[in-house]
């Protein structure tokens, strides 16, 4: 009698299971429909449709891409600034998490506060603050001429315009993945070194950053992506020439009406982007195990 | 070796740690004990240079280190939680004091060598903290704090969040390696059985006081206070009223030279005996502790007691008893004022009464 309870009770369990199974699926299957309509199929169309030519299949377009200066040009300018703006964000990014990390009180808040204010400021805004603060007769000079500062020539033209502005849009993020990551950190293990001799260099050196690699890979990966892509900044800011990837991409699929020569361009830019991803998708599936 | 005087630290108008003073000789094992937020722990950290102390002198070797950063003190201190670093190997652990101390390579390996071997986890050098059980992730702490040669060793409950016989293993092991080495060691703990065995002096500690600082026999015997008598050991506490040089105890008369007035009257478990013209009481529980037996009583006022007696003369559950101490103290607004004795004592055979 007390088994055909057990088994009388444990009997709705089993029945559920596949419906459970099936609501999962259901409740995933929006999502993944979405992905594979708007996103893969199209990608997949697009990297296909590249290496058409005429009626059959090679790498001309591409041959042209990179047998083209002006192209190439483009590409390096593009990583040379992704890079360097989204380094430059990480290093800033960590000094602020090490003062979030270690410190307590009101400033902190404010600070923090302030670090994460650019991922509320739509690119666009940012871009014209960043015209108005930095450019010519714009507040910065003005500051400069006050304290007798003359002869400021306006940065917002060439590279360092769009340089200073993905880094400060693209600042809450690592600081946000940083503060994460070094709370992790145990105060003991920070001390534990202290008292073993260990300066402030040393302590960054060997205990923090080590313990942070993870963490700085995903901030890297997040930053370079959002950076790469972008449009709205390097339209606003910047040289005419080279552009950035995003901007190339758009005018000659806008403007030159060349869809096929964007194509080739998106591709070499979704190559690169996705070996970054590929990085990133890596570091998480290695700390999921873990 | 070390000594402090007047040492204080307040946290936002709470005092942790008020005026505290002792010193420590070389070679000597101090134990810091007292119940969790008592201020053991900040004093510690005060010693390491990890709190900065609000007030007093803090010397090591005759040395003024008060205001000196942890890393440029002469001491290395064990953590509760062991704060290896789980990136690095066990080696790696071991030899960073001795790496920032910019020594050369092969030193630098006899050295971490020679301090595994101390601890017994000579084998164990390549492996990463994660892969160690928690004893040994204890003296791999303790190993990386031996390499640098510091001349107080300091150890915040290394053992604490161990199983009761890994941490008695552990607290024979420090024992027999503090001496062979003659470690300077202040040890914080909240265990009063472990301060008595590990420890040349305790100094205990409530609500950031120093109450008392003695040999582990001397606190045991004579408590100067009702906290650390309460603290160190199992006790039989009985109110009662001194006048004209006697004390009523749950029924049995003592004498004694205190002045007249209200006290507090402790002994020890171990320390009731049976006698004719003790407090009469009830056995109502018995609890076997191997060699000897703990009996819970009640006596026929209403008294709570608790006997230690040896398994040959232990009455049954239900049995009544008649018992007075042996052995007891006074106390008065909770400081120590004397002793007493019982009247008539009379302790040849136990009175076994039904």
């Amino acid at each position: 009698m007390p088994a055909d309870g057990i088994a009388a009770a444990s009997a709705p369990g089993r029945n559920s299971a596949p419906y459970e199974g099936l609501r999962g699926l259901l409740l995933v299957a929006a999502p993944i429909a979405l992905v594979i309509l708007l996103v893969i199929l199209p990608t997949s169309a697009m990297v296909l449709g590249s290496f058409r030519v005429g009626d059959g299949f090679g790498a001309d377009r591409y041959l042209a891409f990179f047998a083209d200066a002006y192209s190439m040009a483009n590409l390096r300018y593009t990583v040379f600034w992704t890079l360097a703006s989204t380094v430059s964000a990480l290093a800033l990014s960590f000094g602020l998490a090490l003062y979030l990390r270690f410190s307590t009180g009101r400033l902190a808040a404010i600070v923090h506060a302030l670090s994460l204010f650019p991922l509320f400021v739509p690119a666009i805004i940012i871009s014209y603050a960043l015209v108005r603060f930095l450019g010519p007769n714009g507040l910065f000079q003005l500051l400069l001429e006050q304290v007798g500062i003359t002869g400021y020539r306006t940065p917002y033209l060439t590279p360092i315009g769009p340089y200073i502005a993905f880094i400060w849009e693209s600042l809450p993020l690592p600081v946000l993945v940083l503060t994460a990551g070094l709370t992790q950190v145990s105060d003991s293990a920070i001390e534990a070194a202290r008292d073993l001799g260990a300066g402030a260099g040393r302590i960054v050196a060997e205990i923090l950053l080590p313990q942070l690699q993870r963490p700085l890979i995903i901030a890297f990966a997040l930053v370079f992506l959002g950076t790469i892509g972008s449009y709205t900044i390097p339209y606003l800011l910047g040289p005419p020439a080279p552009e950035m990837m995003g901007v190339y991409i758009a005018r000659t699929m806008g403007n030159l009406q060349r869809p096929d020569e964007a194509a080739v361009q998106a591709v070499i830019l979704l190559a690169i982007a996705s070996v970054v991803g590929l990085i990133y998708i890596a570091t998480m599936a290695r700390a999921g195990r873990q | 070796m070390l000594r402090l005087t007047d040492v204080g630290k307040s946290f936002g108008g709470a005092q942790a740690v008020a005026a505290a003073s002792f010193s420590v000789v070389e070679g000597e094992l101090v134990c810091l004990l007292g119940p969790s937020g008592c201020g053991k722990s900040t004093l510690l950290r005060m010693i390491a240079g990890l709190t900065e102390p609000d007030t007093g002198v803090i010397e090591i070797a005759g040395q003024d280190v008060t205001t000196l950063p942890a890393n440029r003190r002469p001491t290395a201190m064990v953590f509760q939680s062991h704060a290896l670093w789980n990136h690095m190997t066990v080696e790696r652990n071991v030899s960073f004091g001795l790496r920032v101390r910019g020594l050369p390579r092969t030193e630098i390996a006899d050295r971490v060598a020679a301090a595994l071997d101390l601890v017994g986890l000579s084998r164990f050098g390549s492996r990463r903290p994660a892969e160690l059980s928690g004893g040994q992730a204890q003296r791999v702490a303790l190993a990386r704090c031996l390499v640098v040669q510091p001349k107080v060793l300091l150890m915040d409950e290394p053992f604490s969040a161990l199983d009761a016989h890994l941490r008695a293993n552990l607290r024979e092991e420090l024992k027999a390696l503090q001496r062979r080495l003659t470690l300077t060691v202040i040890f914080v703990t909240h265990d009063q059985e472990e301060a008595m065995e590990l420890a040349d002096r305790i100094v205990v500690m409530d609500s950031g006081r120093i109450e008392q600082i003695g040999r582990p026999n001397e606190l045991y015997l004579e408590p100067q206070s009702l906290t650390v008598a309460r603290f160190i050991g199992q006790t039989n506490i009985c109110e009662t009223t001194i006048a004209g040089g006697r004390a009523d105890w749950f029924g049995a008369r003592l004498l004694t030279q205190c002045a007249d007035g209200p006290a507090t009257i402790l002994s020890r478990p171990e320390d009731l005996v049976p006698a004719s013209n003790g407090a009469p009481a009830r056995v109502d529980r018995v609890t076997d502790l191997g060699p000897m037996l703990r009996l819970h009583l009640t006596t026929d006022d209403g008294g709570q007691l608790v006997w230690l007696c040896p398994r040959s003369s232990a009455p049954q559950t239900g049995s009544r008893v008649s018992l007075v101490p042996g052995r007891l103290q006074v106390y008065r607004n909770g400081e120590r004022i004397g002793t007493a004795e019982a009247a008539r004592p009379s302790t040849a055979h136990a009175r076994t009464l039904a």
